[in-house]
């Protein structure tokens, strides 16, 4: 199973809404790695002073996990939570414009929690990396 | 991240701080974290923790990296007692915990 989404079906995975959706599609999922995109916009709620602030990566990789697990929950998606962060790094903050692409893949699962490795890049520049671990709320 | 966090009181003194904090549920951010459900948003605490750091330090902080950050407790804005941020500082190590009342609610271990 590996499919697209657009601006409006990525709201079929995730629960968070304006102004804090942080992905603007999923270019690929299956159930073990997520692609995603985010146009660096000064709209974005993590928008500050010419730059997405470190903040909006971490909630970008957080989102793009939920939209993986979203994958796999029919109807409505369900509430998801970041349980912790390891290894979060940020080379540069991205800037307006800038186009974020980031990879999650699945390192492990048990029930409701999934751990997982992502990486974000712009062009081919590594701008972010990260381990987490994402609850959902049953 | 605008609105999202009004400090009542801050103390710095050395290498260290403690800021009383109170989430703000008037906050756009909760529109869309969740729509019926408000929530604060764990990146939203990263960030105000930042902006705290930033202003104990008299610099803007750049975060290069989290080591470790615990979320402990799910925190509601309006519900929630008023926030304790205690933050400490040297070199290029920054750590920070909240509390919620006496619950441990954020554990945060970060380069600046």
């Amino acid at each position: 199973m590996n499919r697209q989404y657009t601006h409006e079906q990525i709201e079929q995975l995730i629960p968070q809404r304006a102004p804090i959706k942080m992905i603007d599609s999923v270019v690929s999922v299956d159930n073990l790695i997520v692609q995603t995109a985010l146009s660096v916009q000064d709209t974005n709620w993590f928008f500050s002073d010419g730059h997405l602030l470190e903040a909006g990566l971490v909630e970008h990789i957080a989102q793009s996990a939920a939209a993986m697990m979203g994958l796999k929950n029919e109807g409505a998606p369900k509430v998801g939570y970041i349980g912790d962060i390891k290894n979060f790094t940020v080379s540069r903050l991205p800037r307006l414009g800038e186009l974020i692409r980031s990879r999650v893949t699945v390192i492990a699962q048990l029930e409701s929690v999934t751990m997982v490795e992502a990486e974000s890049k712009i062009d081919n520049e590594l701008v972010a990396t990260a381990r987490m671990k994402v609850f959902l709320a049953e | 991240m605008h609105g999202y966090f009004r400090i009542i009181s801050e103390n710095i003194q050395g290498q260290q701080a403690v800021f009383h904090i109170e989430l703000l549920p008037s906050c756009p951010v909760y529109a869309g974290h969740f729509p019926g459900n408000p929530i604060a948003p764990g990146a939203c605490n990263i960030e105000m923790v930042r902006q705290c750091a930033s202003i104990a330090l008299q610099r803007e902080v750049r975060i290069a990296g989290i080591r470790l950050c615990k979320f402990m407790k799910l925190l509601r804005p309006g519900t929630s007692e008023p926030l304790t941020l205690q933050l400490s500082w040297q070199d290029d190590t920054l750590s920070a915990a909240v509390m919620s009342g006496t619950d441990m609610a954020i554990q945060l271990k970060m380069n600046i």
